[in-house]
């Protein structure tokens, strides 16, 4: 099962100070050269991998896929985005767990601003990870002619938490060191699945992001463009 | 030695300023000067993060200004909570458990509300993250709070409110609580609509809200 691992992660100050709601130029001083500090000390700890697998649907229902494996992903909105695809590309990936223990450190000695900084970071970097594997996928389906769906996941979505279990069964997760607990949360935290079908139509995700499907819309933080 | 007035608004600049060096040292200070220690936090600290508030409403602050007070807020109490003494426990304005909601391991920003609802004299008892229904439930037995407040990230563990709210009600303890709600994923008329008491969109309007219910039940 392919493995990637040699994957370059850029955060830029600005896009920590984005998820805070503020901006490069509204913060200064102390509070500007702690964020650029943590930005400094999280770069080295992030292990980035991904791993992936490339599975045929096997039938499209009204609530969700059944894969050629038998395995079913109950989810409208799978059933929706990817009614014309024939094939799933499913991934996990993770930055590992270094940034998270430094982050645990942090709120054990009594700074829980800065493991909170910490965190935002780790989100960061797992978004930035997960698109590179959209990216991936990407240059795969215009190999083929084909365009891809939006990458979706459990626990967005309607897309319901239990289905990772069908992640865990279909990918060696733990060859990157990823493990599912009893209540689907990986470990380490800053993980994530994703399954981004190959679609026939013409333009695929049709110019539209998950932020056109989430509830949070505008509302959310991590959003770069705000609709007007 | 300076007077005491002076000493604890010495304390709530620093943490105004970020100062976290001066609120070490004006902890020292006040321990040696036998001011008691809840009142250094109530009246020093706190008064700090309400400063703190009172600026972000304003928007002279953001939330890395918050994020560097956060930390010498905590730098403070790290030396002045182990003083506080069992006789001066009682005088908080009410108890507040929170937890993220188990599925989910966000922690949207309830370790920033944390400081500015102690810093409102609300006495809070953090359960961590993933917190099943069968913890909160314990922890109101034990705790008998005011508030059980759940923090969730995801709108599919948004769902999980639900859940609780209706365990609660069968356990017969819905009634003794307010159930609040924080996070992206929610806002008040959603949160109603899930049967909790309500959703603010930051800490210190969640302050304002919760005084406001606590101001209702209590006539």
């Amino acid at each position: 099962m392919p493995v990637m691992r040699d994957i370059k992660i850029q955060i830029s100050i600005d896009d920590l100070l984005r998820v805070h709601g503020a901006t490069e130029g509204q913060v200064k001083g102390k509070a500007l050269d702690n964020y650029r500090r943590l930005l400094d000390e999280a770069e080295p700890l992030l292990r980035p991998a991904y791993i992936y697998r490339d599975v045929s649907i096997a039938e499209t229902r009204e609530d969700g896929l059944v894969l050629e494996t038998g395995h079913v992903l109950q989810a409208t909105i799978l059933a929706k985005l990817l009614r014309t695809a024939k094939r799933v590309y499913l991934m996990c990936c993770t930055i590992g767990p270094l940034l998270e223990q430094r982050a645990r450190e942090y709120k054990n000695d009594g700074f829980p601003a800065k493991a909170y900084i910490l965190d935002s970071i780790g989100s960061l970097a797992t978004d930035f990870l997960a698109q590179k594997g959209c990216k991936f996928v990407d240059d795969v389906a215009a190999a083929v002619q084909l365009s891809t769906s939006i990458p979706l996941s459990p626990g967005y979505m309607g897309w319901p938490l239990k289905d990772q279990q069908a992640f865990f069964q279909l990918l060696d997760c733990a060859e990157i060191g990823v493990a599912l607990s009893d209540t689907f949360i990986m470990s380490p935290l800053k993980s994530t699945t994703q399954a981004i079908g190959l679609v026939a139509e013409p333009g695929g995700k049709a110019h539209k992001t998950n932020c056109d499907y989430c509830a949070l819309k505008a509302r959310c933080k991590f959003r770069k463009v705000q609709s007007s | 030695m300076e007077s005491k007035e002076k000493l604890l608004d010495q304390l709530a600049q620093a943490v105004v300023d970020m100062d976290t060096e001066a609120v070490e040292a004006k902890s020292k200070e006040v321990i040696e000067a036998g001011i008691p220690a809840f009142e250094a936090i109530a009246t020093g600290l706190s008064v700090g993060m309400k400063r703190v508030g009172e600026m972000w409403s304003r928007m002279e602050i953001f939330m890395p200004e918050v994020m560097g007070s956060v930390d010498t807020y905590y730098a403070g109490m790290k030396l002045l909570k182990p003083q506080i003494k069992v006789s001066e426990h009682a005088t908080y304005e009410a108890t507040v458990i929170m937890g993220t909601i188990w599925g989910d391991i966000h922690s949207v920003g309830k370790d920033v509300a944390i400081p500015v609802f102690e810093g409102e004299n609300f006495r809070v008892i953090d359960l961590g993250l993933d917190v099943s229904v069968e913890k909160y439930v314990a922890a109101v037995n034990e705790y008998h709070p005011e508030f059980v407040g759940l923090g969730t990230y995801m709108s599919e563990t948004f769902l999980h409110v639900e859940a609780l709210v209706e365990e609660f009600k069968a356990k017969g303890i819905r009634d003794k609580v307010f159930i609040i709600c924080g996070g992206p994923a929610v806002d008040s008329e959603y949160a109603k609509k899930m049967g909790a008491d309500d959703a603010w969109n930051d800490a210190w309007e969640a302050v304002a809200g919760m005084k406001q219910l606590l101001k209702q039940k209590r006539g």
